[in-house]
């Protein structure tokens, strides 16, 4: 509802909006002659004269605050057009301030590439361990991207690690905001740390099959395969996999009912790979539920020898 | 309305003064744009369009990643107009100075057909904040994504859709008063 009226008044303000006039080709045609020219500072204002009627001390005071505001740093040197630089970071490399990205030390172990400014530099991290140091008070704003996060700072150091899990961030000193995506902005400061969760499917299939891997808790595990549900698209086979690792997360936690329940819809929906395991999990949930007894339905399933193994 | 560059960019950054003409070519009607909405009140859109690329050009070597083009033009241009604002404080604020200003009649404003809903809907835009006209400008004019424009206005992205809420709401409130609701544009 909320974003019905959003979309609603979105198109009124843009229908508004479009009423106004675009930019002529003569406009467009005067200023590109004018730049084009090369150093062209002509039309730049510029003091004509200053008349000062009637004024003290305060009024030339205010004259030079206005000479001072607007002075240009605008040069009339020839234009010259160099060559931009992009680069990547792959492999291992130390601690080094090389003038790749002024101000900026990089470590890292893994890949990414390097975009943006040399005031504003950002780092684009695929996978591996990055590790950062700011110049402070040089006013470099570097934003280093990951699928997960996004981190800004100004003169900080900080390490960010991506992997299966997510993507983590430590602040060694200084400070920084992490956007992890939602709609919260998180500040850090020296110390602290945030991990921001894949938000694919598939990104969240692989924090799972990792935190299992791991012996991590399974209710981490199961966190992450609801969360890779909630989200999951047309894909038969992510889903397929998050349906089963979650139906063996539910049996590690002991949630037998629900690992049932759950084993149950993964058979009866069909076209799965771990169809046979499921049945197994189910088995065991039964037995540790009611024993072999009410077992025996998933027993039969699973075949014959599984009965007998049963008593 | 899809008000932004069609052409691409990528290799007219590379330098050259062809590849100069086309950068021009592919980002001066934005940047004209960008001044003539986001400049206010004394703010000369073709005089700051000029600077603007004077100090782009001159600050090439400065962008790495040609996919930033747009961010890192649109920074420009902010401060660029912030400048120019400061000049328009001075002539409008300080006695007895006189300063060497352009032809109005030359302006991007002047030149460009404004009907009469165009000008109550400049009006309206005039009274908003300069951060809320960005993000309308950005998000609705130029149709922009939240995140395209984060980047653009180095802000977090969640700022960038609360910022958007109360340019929109204040937008359509004052558009409300000055009686245009947005059917009749």
């Amino acid at each position: 509802m909320i974003e019905d009226r959003e979309h609603q008044d979105d198109m009124r303000a843009a229908r508004l909006l479009a009423s106004l006039p675009d930019a002529t080709p003569a406009a467009v045609h005067r200023v590109r002659t004018r730049v084009l020219k090369g150093p062209v500072t002509a039309h730049l204002p510029v003091v004509r004269g200053l008349r000062l009627v009637g004024v003290g001390a305060f009024a030339g005071a205010l004259a030079a605050a206005a000479l001072f505001a607007v002075r240009t740093d605008i040069e009339r040197s020839q234009i010259v057009v160099p060559v931009p630089v992009a680069f990547t970071l792959d492999a291992t490399q130390g601690w080094a301030i090389d003038g790749s990205i002024p101000n900026v030390a990089l470590s890292y172990t893994g890949s990414g590439t390097v975009g943006g400014t040399s005031d504003a530099p950002r780092i684009t991290w695929d996978s591996g361990l990055l590790n950062v140091e700011v110049t402070s008070d040089k006013g470099v704003r570097l934003a280093v991207t990951t699928k997960e996060a996004e981190v800004r700072v100004i003169g900080t150091g900080f390490s960010v690690t991506r992997d299966a899990l997510g993507t983590r961030v430590d602040v060694r000193h200084g400070h920084v905001e992490v956007d992890c995506g939602d709609e919260a902005t998180r500040a850090l400061t020296a110390g602290a740390g945030v991990t921001c969760l894949p938000r694919s499917a598939a990104g969240l299939l692989g924090r799972a099959r990792a935190l299992q891997a791991a012996n991590a808790p399974a209710a981490d595990a199961l966190e992450a395969l609801d969360r890779g549900l909630a989200v999951v698209g047309p894909q038969p086979a992510v889903r397929d996999e998050l349906n089963a690792r979650r139906v063996s997360a539910l049996y590690a936690l002991a949630r037998h009912g629900d690992a049932i329940d759950a084993a149950r819809a993964y058979v009866s929906a069909g076209g799965g790979t771990r169809q046979a395991e499921m049945v197994q999990i189910a088995a065991a949930s039964a037995q540790a539920l009611g024993g072999c007894g009410t077992a025996a339905p998933w027993l039969l399933e699973a075949g014959a020898i599984a009965v007998e193994a049963c008593r | 309305m899809d008000a932004r560059p069609r052409t691409p960019t990528l290799t007219a950054i590379r330098g050259g003064s062809d590849e100069r003409d086309r950068l021009l070519d592919a980002w001066l009607p934005a940047v004209v744009r960008w001044c003539a909405h986001l400049g206010g009140p004394g703010v000369d859109a073709e005089d700051a369009a000029h600077d603007v690329f004077i100090v782009a050009l001159r600050r090439l070597d400065r962008l790495y990643d040609p996919s930033q083009t747009a961010a890192w033009l649109f920074g420009i241009t902010r401060r660029v107009l912030a400048q120019h604002r400061r000049r328009a404080w001075v002539r409008r604020w300080v006695p007895g100075l006189t300063i060497d200003s352009p032809d109005p009649a030359r302006g991007p404003a002047a030149q460009m057909v404004g009907s009469e809903t165009s000008e109550r809907v400049r009006a309206v835009l005039a009274q908003l904040p300069v951060a809320e006209r960005q993000v309308l400008l950005l998000c609705l004019v130029e149709e922009r994504s939240d995140r395209e424009v984060a980047e653009m206005l180095e802000i977090p992205h969640g700022t960038v859709k609360s910022r958007m809420r109360r340019a929109r709401a204040r937008f359509l409130e004052i558009a409300a008063r000055s009686g245009l609701d947005g059917e009749d544009a």
